[in-house]
């Protein structure tokens, strides 16, 4: 810095010697008593209220992810439970199920069915009567005995003791 | 003019740990602002406009300290980010040339109570804002300061020698108006 400050005089002799007597006054501006120790303790105060601001604004951005990722899941949800429950066809319900192999399990596990179940799936799952019932214009006396000699003929005796 | 090499070799090492970090800045900001200060200050002329970029110079240091690579030494680096601030300030305000113009110059600083200036350092500044801005830099840093060419060059971004005929320039500028305002 020293040489620099020659090399600079030297230089300045050359140019204007008005100009080098000029620089030894300085440029007369001051600073208030202490300014630089309070600029320091200054300077960290705004950093410290500026991280103090980040992380409120971290917080504030993370609650309102939350928020909308909370909106978003329940939309979703109720959209889906909308389409299952009111417009679900038969194949969204059991997309894998033929309608041969529904009736099957239903017939072979028709014990543990409630009856009003029984009727409202037959009723869901197309199990019309005329499946396997007569139709009732057509169930004339004649029918109801040969259906009921029918069923009883295919029960067995225990079946039957059961009744009574 | 920079710091010799043991002081910024040790705010180096103390900005390389996270727990020591502060420590180093804090260490950096005693060291170097009162350089930064007078730089800012002799081209804004206003104290409360020179504490205000000051302040807003080490922010901006602070923030990017951990981006700092070292290419440059890191006092030039400081003083490309204050000179930046100086630079974006004037403009903003369009302070070039000053509100008021000469007249104007004399009145802030007579009624400055952080300038106490004789005459022909009042002249001197009046000189000063006759040059454009970047001049007004050079001349700042070669004629106040004594930085080096090389430093200059680094800080501005300019050649050695575009540096030097506009020092010279100046320089005889300002003796021509010192002259005129002789007659």
């Amino acid at each position: 810095m020293k040489q620099e400050k020659e090399k600079l005089n030297k230089e300045l002799e050359a140019l204007s010697p008005l100009m080098a007597a000029l620089q030894q006054k300085g440029d007369g501006f001051q600073v208030p008593e202490a300014y630089f120790e309070q600029t320091t303790e200054a300077v960290f105060q705004r950093l410290e209220n500026s991280k103090t601001a980040q992380r409120k604004i971290r917080i504030l951005k993370f609650r309102r992810l939350a928020a909308a990722a909370t909106v978003t899941g329940v939309t979703a949800m109720a959209l889906l439970s909308g389409k299952l429950g009111s417009n679900a066809s038969e194949s969204d319900l059991f997309p894998v199920l033929t309608q041969t192999e529904i009736e099957t399990y239903i017939l072979e596990n028709i014990h543990d069915f409630e009856t009003d179940f029984l009727l409202e799936s037959g009723a869901d799952l197309s199990l019309s009567a005329d499946n396997w019932l007569p139709e009732v214009d057509q169930f004339n006396d004649s029918d109801s005995e040969n259906l009921i000699d029918q069923l009883i003929g295919d029960m067995e005796d225990s079946d039957i003791e059961s009744i009574f | 003019m920079p710091e010799p090499p043991n002081a910024e070799q040790k705010i180096k090492a103390l900005l390389q740990s996270k727990s020591t970090f502060d420590q180093g800045f804090r260490l950096l900001m005693e060291t170097y602002q009162e350089r930064l200060y007078r730089h800012i200050r002799r081209m804004v002329i206003n104290h409360e406009d020179a504490n205000d970029l000051l302040q807003d110079t080490f922010i901006k240091i602070y923030r990017n300290l951990e981006g700092f690579r070292g290419s440059s030494g890191l006092y030039t680096w400081m003083y490309s980010i204050a000179t930046n601030e100086v630079l974006t300030f004037l403009r903003k305000q369009k302070r070039m040339p000053l509100q008021g113009g000469m007249d104007g110059i004399d009145q802030q600083l007579s009624a400055d109570k952080y300038f106490d200036g004789d005459q022909l350092q009042l002249q001197l500044q009046k000189a000063l804002q006759t040059l454009p801005e970047k001049q007004r830099l050079v001349f700042n840093m070669r004629y106040f300061e004594a930085m080096s060419y090389r430093e200059i060059s680094a800080v501005l971004e300019t050649t050695e020698g575009a540096l030097k005929a506009s020092f010279h320039h100046a320089v005889k500028k300002i003796e021509h108006y010192f002259k005129k305002i002789a007659v």
